[in-house]
């Protein structure tokens, strides 16, 4: 075997962390090779001249406290930005405005039973909206166009009447209710009363035959005691 | 305890956790990063930049067990990093440069030696040893520094350092042959140093 090779053989025996295995290969080597028998020894003086020198007393004595920061500390702390915070800050704050004007600019629509979703980050103006919308809508023939917009006017006015009619109708039945409810409260409230003045008459009566009999049996007691003087 | 349930407890909320866990490291990494820098103070610096990079990021350590090789990335991170930066200032400054002038640093040494054989006494060693690391290329250095005075396996080396086992083993072969050839410069050898072997 080569001497390059023996390198970290040697290495591995100097320090003891040499497999057995190992060892063989490399004393059988060294028995051979002078060379490499007095590179070790000098290895090993050298490693023997490092030992030499002692572990130093640090004298450092480090004790680390709890740090206490102060409310007004942890928030500068907390408000110092380094540059890269600030890159990504902007950056952050940037994609954030722009998701927001991409949901706020949001149109959502059902044209000609197609659905369709519009999504800008700058909001389009009505007339811009009502260019779109006739430009979508372009006719050859003119009076095809009348007789449709005329369609329109006709079937807009029929959803109108329709809608009017059943607003009207929900009105009605609205107040209707509204009308049995007060009859129904009113009933209520008459026969409540009625209970209570029957209670108050029956209560006065009572109370008013008490007083009576108390001073016609006063009054008896006087005549009776009158004619026993005479 | 071990790290792992220390970092638990910290990550809980519990912060004498996390200085048990420094106390429990502080003095490995120092002596990993003086070894690295060479400089006693300027090790300090990094050793503490280390566990506040520590104290900060534990809670994005994921494999609690990988502690090890994760603070050993960030020490030897920091120092290559400072070590940039100190060359970087070095070159902005003309006095830096004539101070910092290793040839003359290294002829002081020799100078200062004078013969090999006498007067070395532990604390010139020490430095010369120091010294001779900062000769060696980084990357070469940072695996001596991991293998002979952190223990580290070859294995966990290469993880720490995400290179491949063998890159690892070549650069610890390359790095103790260019010692070799510093301290043989400098007339170190194992006599010098009156090994008891």
């Amino acid at each position: 075997m080569k001497c390059e090779n023996m390198i970290n053989l040697m290495m591995d025996y100097l320090y003891n962390e040499i497999k057995a295995n190992d060892k063989e290969k490399l004393m059988k080597h060294m028995s051979e090779c002078e060379k490499c028998r007095k590179e070790f020894i000098k290895l090993q003086d050298t490693s023997l001249v490092l030992q030499k020198m002692e572990d130093v007393d640090p004298n450092l004595n480090l004790v680390f406290v709890q740090e206490e920061t102060s409310f007004w500390g942890t928030l500068r702390e907390r408000l110092t930005f380094s540059p890269k915070k600030l890159v990504y800050g902007f950056g952050y704050g940037f994609a954030a405005i722009m998701l927001l004007l991409s949901i706020i600019n949001t149109e959502l629509s059902i044209k000609d039973g197609e659905f369709s979703l519009k999504m800008s980050l700058l909001g389009k103006g009505n007339e811009q909206v009502a260019d779109e919308t006739k430009d979508n809508f372009k006719y050859s023939d003119q009076a095809q166009l009348a007789q449709m917009q005329q369609q329109n006017i006709n079937l807009m006015k029929s959803l109108i009447q329709e809608s009017e009619n059943r607003q009207r109708q929900q009105l009605i039945s609205t107040l209707s209710q509204f009308s049995r409810d007060i009859d129904f409260q009113r009933t209520n409230d008459l026969k409540i009363m009625n209970a209570g003045l029957t209670e108050i008459e029956k209560s006065v009566y009572s109370k008013l035959e008490q007083k009576t009999n108390t001073q016609f049996n006063s009054l008896i007691h006087y005549i009776n005691s009158q004619q026993g003087n005479r | 305890m071990t790290d792992a349930q220390l970092i638990e407890k910290f990550l809980a909320g519990e912060i004498s956790s996390f200085n048990t866990l420094v106390w429990r490291w502080e003095k490995r990494i120092f002596n990993f990063i003086f070894r690295y820098m060479g400089d006693y103070e300027i090790s300090k610096d990094v050793c503490q930049k280390v566990f506040i990079k520590v104290y900060k990021n534990l809670k994005h350590l994921k494999s609690r067990d990988k502690f090890q090789s994760w603070i050993y990335q960030i020490s030897a991170n920091l120092c290559k990093d400072e070590l940039k930066s100190m060359k970087r200032r070095a070159s902005l400054s003309i006095d830096t440069i004539q101070e910092n002038n290793s040839e003359g640093n290294y002829n002081l040494v020799e100078q200062d030696r004078g013969q090999p054989d006498e007067n070395l006494n532990n604390v010139e060693l020490q430095e010369l040893i120091k010294r001779a690391l900062q000769e060696i290329p980084e990357e070469q250095r940072v695996v001596i520094i991991m293998k002979e005075y952190q223990g580290l396996k070859f294995v966990e080396i290469a993880e720490t350092l995400g290179e491949p086992l063998n890159t690892v083993k070549s650069r610890m072969y390359y790095g103790l042959n260019a010692l070799r050839k510093v301290f043989d410069r400098w007339n170190i050898t194992k006599e010098v140093l009156r090994y008891e072997m």
